[in-house]
């Protein structure tokens, strides 16, 4: 009764608070606990609160060890203001965080939230402060910078849901942390704001989308400029502009028959640049050795503009990012931006190692051209053609079908035979195979058998542009069917089906590269359904592969023994126990997907180390494969009734939700050809990364098998395989992109150094 | 919760002397539409934060609603001087996303045909779209009319004409509560004024 009536009088003092009154107390968290803050709550408010024990702070609840975490909070003596702060630090990856004291206020009323945080390594998974309460579980939510910075502001103004039947409503403000390393929270303030007020108030300047700002021309100025930038960094165009630039000159290296790029970025911080060709020169290397210009090419690169918000934190917000990469052709550079164009070069799988030469010549169309020293060198091994990570993507036929016009005649049906394989021949130069669609279909004939003819045409042609994995089947997601279970029909139907053409594919010698596919996304619920089917095809086709991808990783350890493969979330893999499947046998994939959010992820705003680091973090956890789920989904981009279409009319990034870029690898471009990304670039660049790491591997166990195993660079190749000190989680990583570089550098070495001394020399 | 029951019969008296008043052509079935006056202290039984209006808040003009922190986006409300009158409508962007105001409910019956007519000027609304978005019973964004995509421009009238939709499986006659939510989702500034929907015959 005491603790009810307490709980009464802490509801009354901070109901219906006036604007200027904070409504969460000792939100400076320099009181320490002196009673038991929870269990003087009523029971309905303490729901909130599920999962809490006291903090040690008066007036805060602290939860440690949501999602397999284990996380320590304490008074930390880095205080913004006062002498003391929160401090929330992960001992082991998972969630935790504070809650503060809940506050009562009407439905409808306008908060604005403000506090200070700073973080220390908190990476690998997402900060975040979380509105909960009667409105409901994460009725809004912020998503908080990760990283290392000193203390910054945050400010947020929202308004309290009534739902359905509005009135008073009990507010719970959580923050937490999903990351490594430690957060501090200081400086808690939660107001109350009248619209009225607000209204009054002097105008504060409008948000304006970011411009550079002007520079003064030299005196010896050609009229433009020409910067170098890695092909790592995102070149934005509303940034600054340097006072003034080294001279530029592209340095790049690469194995033989690897592809490397570089950026160009050219400014026209005075006026108008019209740019009429970019030439290329052939490279001149070792003992007359050469490079031909045609083994180069260059894009332009392109900007697409954000406008929807999205629910992860994005350093720069909303506004142009650098992504698709047009064709080569004139362009103009607007006074006032810049635009960087992409260089590419295959290196031949014949050349001879060493430097070669050349320039890179930009040819304006009323100024002076700028020619740009260029120096590619060529170490002395080749990448395979083929991949060792198994890759597979879904290209979505439907929206590209639809977006180039192309009817079910028998004139539209081959021209979008041509584009569907431009789109598959783009991936795979990729190194990201488009086998998710490309042989799950086999027609069933009259009589019983099934015609092979058509998977057979694109496997052969597929495979030999190095295709290696392929679905052969899928079971439905029933849940999207409106069913809750296979039907006896369908279990017969499908394992009949498999059963068929798995022998096929066996005779092929194709079977290794299939997997069959079931029940994308399978929630617990229809986890009884997944072995029912795989039990079933299992049954039909003993060696066939079976692939699952989860949502919620528990189903790891419940369909272990069930399924073949596991294809989990990279930011999942330690919470779904993927490594205990890994022992019992399991193969497993990641990958990535809108859900969850953390990093590494593909979205339009992510950097591109994302992209290059996901090959790197497969090989560190020794994935088999990596999945992602569509590089077309162009969401709003192809409808039919749009008068113009992208490039002529702009490109709208917004995949669904509030998720931007997301599975949006490819381009649409003109004459059914996919325009590439600077995301799918940097991808394949971590593939090929791949196969460095693959490479040296087969170096190291032929030395072992020479019985080198104690030579020094044999040790020092295999603690370069382990990727220590710069993979460091499955969602951390060295942040500097220049690492990746040297480390790239250092495994190229090694390569060539153990092969130097495989082959006794 | 005896607030919350107030609040619903409040409402449900507002509603049926609308229906016995059924709207007239001609007649502007918006209130305060020239956003002279202004909403003063919170009174009993207004329906900001409830049901089809949840996440809306009391604005500073009466008859009006305000959201100003939809996807992700941060707008402030604020007075203007009128395109008429004393005073004008803006909402003021602090960081892009979605803001904008909305209409108490109006009661017309399915199939109305309706004519919205404003006067709207901007400042630097760069980076997205302004409209005019019809909502309520009939669905989110039934309907809607686009402002001037320029960044900038002086008062301008914008007009537009739409029809209520029939639903598919209730009764065509029963009169549908609609709402009408002015958006920005720009930089910069967006003003209006002077708004109407009137009946068209």
């Amino acid at each position: 009764m005491k603790t009810a009536w307490m709980a009464m009088v802490v509801v009354a003092l901070c109901r219906w608070a006036i604007g200027g009154t904070n409504l969460v107390p000792n939100g400076g968290f320099e009181e320490s606990r002196t009673n038991a803050f929870l269990s003087a709550m009523d029971a309905k408010t303490r729901e909130f609160y599920a999962g809490t024990a006291d903090s040690p702070f008066a007036s805060w609840a602290f939860g440690g060890r949501w999602e397999e975490g284990e996380y320590r909070v304490m008074a930390s003596d880095e205080a913004h203001s006062g002498k003391r702060s929160c401090q929330i630090q992960c001992t082991r990856r998972g969630r935790g965080g504070v809650a503060a004291a809940p506050f009562v206020v009407p439905c409808a009323t306008i908060l604005k939230v403000s506090f200070w945080i700073k973080a220390k390594d908190a990476n690998g998974g997402r900060l975040s402060l979380n509105f909960e309460g009667s409105p409901g579980d994460g009725w809004a939510s912020v998503d908080l910078r990760p990283g290392t910075y000193d203390w910054m502001p945050v400010t947020k103004r929202v308004i309290v849901p009534g739902g359905k039947h509005g009135g008073d409503q009990t507010v719970v403000l959580f923050f937490y942390s999903r990351a490594e390393g430690s957060m501090w929270i200081d400086d808690v303030s939660v107001q109350t704001v009248d619209a009225n007020a607000m209204a009054e108030a002097p105008d504060e300047p409008a948000a304006a989308p970011k411009a550079p700002r002007a520079i003064p021309e030299p005196g010896d100025s050609l009229g433009y400029r020409v910067a170098m930038a890695p092909a790592l960094t995102k070149v934005f165009r509303d940034d600054d502009f340097a006072a003034s630039l080294r001279p530029a000159a592209i340095e790049m290296a690469a194995a033989r028959n690897e592809y490397e790029s570089a950026q160009l970025v050219i400014e026209a911080p005075w006026r108008d640049v019209k740019i009429s060709q970019i030439e290329i020169s052939e490279l001149a290397g070792p003992a007359g050795a050469k490079i031909p210009a045609s083994t180069m090419k260059w894009n332009r690169v392109d900007y697409v503009q954000v406008t929807t918000v999205p629910p992860y934190f994005v350093e720069r917000g909303v506004g142009w990012y650098p992504d698709p990469l047009m064709p080569a052709g004139p362009f103009t550079v607007e006074k006032l931006s810049r635009t960087p164009v992409w260089i590419t070069i295959k290196t031949p799988r014949d050349c001879p190692a060493g430097v070669y030469r050349g320039s890179v010549r930009v040819i304006s169309e009323q100024l002076k051209p700028i020619t740009v020293p260029m120096s590619v060198t060529v170490w002395d091994f080749a990448l395979a053609d083929q991949t060792h990570l198994k890759t597979l993507t879904w290209l979505g036929n439907g929206v590209i079908r639809a977006f180039y016009g192309n009817d079910w005649s028998p004139q539209g049906e081959q021209r979008h035979g041509q584009v569907i394989e431009n789109y598959q021949r783009i991936l795979l130069e990729h190194r990201l195979g488009p086998g998710g669609d490309v042989a799950a279909h086999v027609p069933k004939r009259s009589d019983g058998t099934y015609d092979f003819s058509g998977v057979d045409r694109a496997l052969e042609r597929l495979i030999g542009q190095g295709m290696n994995a392929f679905i052969m089947g899928s079971a439905p997601n029933l849940k999207r069917m409106g069913q809750k279970e296979y039907s006896p029909q369908f279990i017969s139907d499908f394992t009949a089906m498999i059963h068929a053409y798995h022998e096929h594919l066996r005779q092929k010698g194709w079977e290794r590269l299939a997997y069959v596919y079931t029940y994308d996304e399978a929630p617990r619920a229809a986890w009884p359904e997944v072995k029912k089917i795989a039990s079933a095809v299992k049954q039909a086709a003993p060696e066939v592969r079976i692939l699952q991808c989860l949502n919620e990783p528990e189903g790891v350890k419940a369909l272990t023994g069930w399924v073949d493969v596991f294809d989990v979330y990279v930011a999942q893999y330690h919470k779904a126990g993927v490594a205990e499947s890994q022992k019992k046998g399991a193969e497993v994939w990641l990958a990535v997907c809108c859900y969850p959010m953390d990093h590494p992820n593909f979205f339009l705003e992510y950097p591109l180390l994302d992209m290059r680091v996901t090959p790197w973090i497969c090989w560190k956890y020794g994935a088999a494969g990596f999945e992602y789920w569509s590089t077309t989904s162009w969401g709003r981009n192809w409808q039919k009734e749009k008068a113009e279409k992208w490039p002529s009319a702009p490109w709208d990034p917004n995949t669904f939700g509030r998720y931007n870029g997301d599975g949006q690898l490819l381009y649409p471009g003109e004459n059914g050809q996919p325009y590439s990304s600077l995301r799918l670039e940097a991808l394949r660049d971590g593939l090929e990364d791949y196969e460095y790491l693959w490479t040296l591997r087969e170096q190291v166990k032929q030395a072992d098998a020479n019985g080198k195993t104690a030579e020094p660079a044999v040790v020092h190749a295999k603690s370069l395989l382990s990727l220590d000190g710069i993979i460091t989680g499955n969602g951390s990583y060295a942040p500097d992109v220049e690492k990746y570089a040297q480390f790239r550098e250092k495994v190229a070495a090694a390569i060539v150094g153990l092969e130097r001394l495989n082959r006794g020399k | 919760m005896r607030y919350a029951i107030a609040i619903m019969a409040i409402n449900a008296m507002a509603l049926s002397a609308g229906a016995a008043n059924a709207p007239k052509p001609g007649a502007n079935l918006l209130g305060n539409a020239s956003f002279e006056e202004r909403s003063g202290e919170r009174k009993p039984g207004e329906p900001w934060g409830t049901g089809f209006l949840d996440g809306v808040s009391r604005s500073p003009f009466s008859h009006w609603g305000y959201g100003g922190f939809w996807d992700g986006g941060d707008y402030d409300i604020k007075l203007g001087a009128g395109h008429s009158g004393k005073l004008s409508a803006r909402l003021v962007c602090r960081q892009k996303g979605r803001g904008g105001i909305c209409s108490e409910a109006i009661r017309v019956a399915p199939g109305t045909k309706l004519q919205f007519k404003g006067w709207f000027k901007a400042i630097g609304a760069k980076g997205g779209q302004c409209s005019v978005n019809f909502e309520g019973e009939p669905g989110d964004g039934w309907a809607r009319v686009d402002l001037p995509t320029k960044s900038d421009y002086e008062w301008t009238q914008v007009s537009g004409t739409v029809t209520v939709p029939v639903p598919k499986n209730s009764s065509a006659e029963a009169p549908r509560e609609i709402h009408v939510f002015i958006y920005t989702q720009a930089y910069g500034e967006l003003w209006m004024d002077d708004v109407s929907l009137t009946m068209v015959e």
